[in-house]
C-alpha cells in the first residue's frame, strides 16, 4: 500500500477508519496464518490496531503501515509472556469466520499438513508464513521477528523438518 | 525379513506456500474492526508485567510500619522500596521442595477483596463505581491514605488488555480526580503515580491526580510502543519496543535522561520484573535457537548479570529484597525460586495431588518478610486458599481462605498494586 496521506487531510480518524476498512481482510488472513486459529486472530488483529491507532500520527507517515501492523501481530503472537487468565469472550456474531470448506475437511495431506503447521511453535510458524506466504527475504523476515537472518534460517529448516518428520510418521 | 522403512516424505516450500495461500483465502471477516480499536485506543490499557501477587494485606503493613487503611489515619511510609523486606540470611543453595496443601485455614483471607462493588481493604469498605462485578482491574493505595484503581473498559472481547480510566480516592472515598493513563504505576508509598498519556506523553502526578510534569523519552528509529513505564524511587523507566528496543531512565522530577539503552543485543522484547533497590530488571527475549532467554540486568548500567535459556522457567519478580527470584512453569504446576546472582535453587513448591484441584502458580508473590512465597490453590471441595512456604523450612501453611464466589478476589503485588486475580 502507498504511503497514507497526512492526518491533517481529512482529520485521524477518518484517515484511520478507511485504512482499516481497506485492510482488515489482508490482516486477519494473515493473522490467522501466524496463529493457526480464527479466535486469536481476531484477537491480535484487534491489539494491533488499536495500538497502531495510539501511534497513527506517526505509522500512517510510513511507506508501508501495514508491515508495521503486521509485525506487532507477530511480535504479540510470539511473545511467550501471556496472562494465564487472558479471557476470549466469544460474541453472538463472530468477526472472523472460516469459510464451510474448514468445516468439511477430511483426513487429506493438506488438512494434515495444517494440523502440523498448527502445531509448530509461534516462532517457527510465523517464520514460514512471513518467507512463504508473505514472501518476504530472511532479512526482512528477521526484522519481522526482531531477531538475526541465522535464526530466521533456523526457525524455518527447523520448521520444515519437523513437519516432514510428522509427515513421515503419519505415513509409517 | 528386513522392514521397509516409509519413503522420504518429500515437502517443499512451494506447497507450504500454496497450502497457506488456500487457507487464508477461507478466511472472512464480518463487520468492522474500527470501532474496537478506537474504543480502546481511547482507554488505558494498563500492562503490569509483573503479575498478581498474593500478599497479607495486614502483614504487609506491620513489617514496614505500614498502619492499616483506617479511614483519614496517616500512614508512616518506608523511605524508598529497597528497604522493604528484613535481611534474610539465605540458606545455601541446597534444593527444597514444598508442597502446598487445600488444608484448614487459620482465618480469612489476609488479602483485600472486591465484592458486591465495595473494596475490602482490612476492616476499611471503599464503594468503588464499577459497571458489573467483573468490571475491577487494579489498585493501588495512596499515600494521602486514598486509593488508586482502573475499571476495566467496555470492550468485553479485550477485558484484561482494555482498561477504564484511573480514578483517584482521597481518604474519605470520594472521586478526586479521573486520568486516562496507560502503563499505570505508582511508586512504593503511592505519592506519585505515573502512566503514559493518550498523546503518548509520560505523565507524572500526584496523589490526588494532579499533574506534576510530562517528559518524553529520547527520540527512536521508526515508532516505537511503550511496553512498560515504572516509576522507581526519584527515577522512572520506560521500555519502548519498535524497531528498536530501548530501555530509558529518567530522573523523576527534571525529565532527564540518566541512561538510555537500546538494541536488541542491550534490551530484550519483554520486561518481567523490577527491583528498584538494586537496579534490576529481568527481561525476556528469543535467542538464535528460538528458545527464549532471559536476562538479568543492571537497568542504570546495562550489564547483563546472568541469563538462562529454556522455556521451563519462566520469572515471576524478586524477592522484597532482590535477593532472589521465584518464578512458575508454564506447563505444569509449580513455583522455583532461585538466588539472584547465581540461580542457585532454593526452592521447589508443588501442590499436593490429593488435596489441591487448581495451583494458581502465576499469582504467587513473596512473602513481605522476603522468608518464602505466598501461593493460592483451590482445594478438591472448590474453595481457594492463600498458602505460605517458607524457603528456610520448606514448609506450607494455610493462611486464609478466599471470600466466597460472589467476590472478585484481588492479590497485592509487593509494590503497592492489586491486581485482579484468576479466582
Amino acid at each position: 500500500m502507498g504511503k497514507m496521506r497526512s492526518p491533517r487531510d481529512g482529520g485521524r480518524e477518518t484517515d484511520f477508519t478507511a485504512y482499516v476498512r481497506a485492510r482488515q481482510d489482508s490482516l486477519t488472513r494473515f493473522a490467522y496464518l501466524v496463529s493457526a486459529d480464527p479466535e486469536t486472530a481476531k484477537d491480535l488483529v484487534q491489539i494491533a490496531l488499536t495500538k497502531a491507532y495510539l501511534r497513527w500520527d506517526r505509522i500512517c507517515e510510513l511507506d508501508a503501515p501495514d508491515a508495521y501492523i503486521r509485525r506487532i501481530i507477530v511480535n504479540e503472537h510470539t511473545s511467550w509472556w501471556r496472562p494465564a487468565w487472558r479471557r476470549r469472550e466469544v460474541t453472538s456474531t463472530p468477526l472472523v469466520e472460516l469459510s464451510d470448506r474448514a468445516a468439511a475437511d477430511g483426513p487429506t495431506h493438506d488438512a494434515d499438513l495444517w494440523a502440523h503447521i498448527a502445531r509448530l511453535s509461534p516462532m517457527q510458524r510465523a517464520a514460514l508464513v512471513l518467507r512463504y506466504y508473505e514472501d518476504l527475504s530472511e532479512a526482512q523476515t528477521a526484522e519481522y521477528l526482531g531477531c538475526s537472518i541465522g535464526s530466521v534460517k533456523t526457525h524455518t529448516s527447523r520448521a520444515m523438518d519437523r513437519l516432514r518428520s510428522t509427515l513421515k510418521e503419519a505415513t509409517a | 525379513m528386513m522392514p521397509v522403512e516409509p519413503e522420504e516424505t518429500s515437502l517443499d516450500p512451494t506447497e507450504v506456500r500454496v497450502l497457506l495461500l488456500e487457507r487464508a483465502a477461507r478466511v472472512r471477516v464480518h463487520g468492522d474492526f474500527t470501532p474496537s480499536a478506537l474504543a480502546g485506543a481511547r482507554r488505558v490499557r494498563t500492562r503490569r508485567v509483573v503479575v498478581g501477587s498474593v500478599a497479607a494485606a495486614l502483614a504487609v503493613a506491620i513489617p514496614f510500619g505500614v498502619a492499616t487503611l483506617e479511614r483519614g489515619q496517616t500512614r508512616t511510609l518506608p523511605a524508598n522500596r529497597s528497604s522493604m523486606g528484613l535481611s534474610t540470611a539465605l540458606p545455601p543453595p541446597r534444593l527444597i521442595t514444598a508442597t502446598a496443601t487445600a488444608g484448614t485455614p487459620e482465618g480469612p483471607i489476609p488479602v483485600p477483596y472486591l465484592q458486591g462493588g465495595v473494596l475490602h481493604l482490612g476492616s476499611t469498605r471503599i464503594p468503588l463505581s464499577v459497571e458489573r462485578e467483573d468490571g475491577f482491574l487494579s489498585f493501588a493505595t495512596l499515600e494521602d491514605g486514598g486509593v488508586l484503581y482502573q475499571r476495566t473498559g467496555p470492550n468485553s472481547e479485550m477485558l484484561n488488555l482494555d482498561a477504564g480510566p484511573a480514578t483517584f480516592l482521597d481518604h474519605d472515598g470520594r472521586v478526586v480526580a479521573e486520568r486516562e493513563l496507560a502503563q499505570t504505576d505508582t511508586d512504593g508509598p503511592g505519592g506519585l503515580v505515573t502512566g503514559v498519556l493518550p498523546s503518548g506523553e509520560r505523565a507524572v502526578f500526584d496523589a490526588s491526580g494532579a499533574l506534576l510534569r510530562k517528559f518524553a523519552p529520547p527520540e527512536t528509529v521508526g515508532p516505537a510502543d511503550p511496553t512498560w513505564m515504572r516509576a522507581l524511587g526519584e527515577d522512572v523507566a520506560t521500555n519502548l519496543q519498535g524497531p528498536e528496543p530501548y530501555l530509558w531512565l529518567g530522573d523523576l522530577g527534571s525529565g532527564r535522561s540518566l541512561t538510555v539503552l537500546k538494541g536488541a543485543d542491550r534490551v530484550a522484547d519483554k520486561s518481567l520484573a523490577v527491583h528498584e533497590g538494586r537496579s534490576l530488571v529481568i527481561e525476556g527475549t528469543w535467542n538464535d535457537t528460538g528458545i527464549d532467554c532471559k536476562y538479568v540486568l543492571n537497568y542504570r548500567t546495562g550489564q547483563r548479570l546472568r541469563s538462562w535459556c529454556d522455556r521451563e522457567r519462566q520469572p515471576l519478580g524478586f524477592s522484597p529484597a532482590g535477593d532472589w527470584i521465584y518464578g512458575m512453569y508454564p506447563n505444569r504446576p509449580g513455583v522455583w525460586v532461585e538466588r539472584t546472582t547465581d540461580g542457585g535453587r532454593l526452592m521447589e513448591i508443588t501442590p499436593d495431588s490429593a488435596t489441591v484441584a487448581r495451583f494458581w502458580g502465576d499469582i504467587s508473590a513473596p512473602t513481605p518478610d522476603g522468608r518464602g512465597v505466598l501461593v493460592a490453590v483451590t482445594g478438591k471441595d472448590g474453595t481457594t486458599v492463600v498458602a505460605s512456604c517458607t524457603i528456610t523450612t520448606g514448609t506450607c501453611r494455610v493462611l486464609g481462605e478466599a471470600p466466597g464466589k460472589a467476590a472478585k478476589g484481588f492479590l497485592i503485588l509487593p509494590d503497592n498494586w492489586g491486581h485482579r486475580s484468576g479466582w
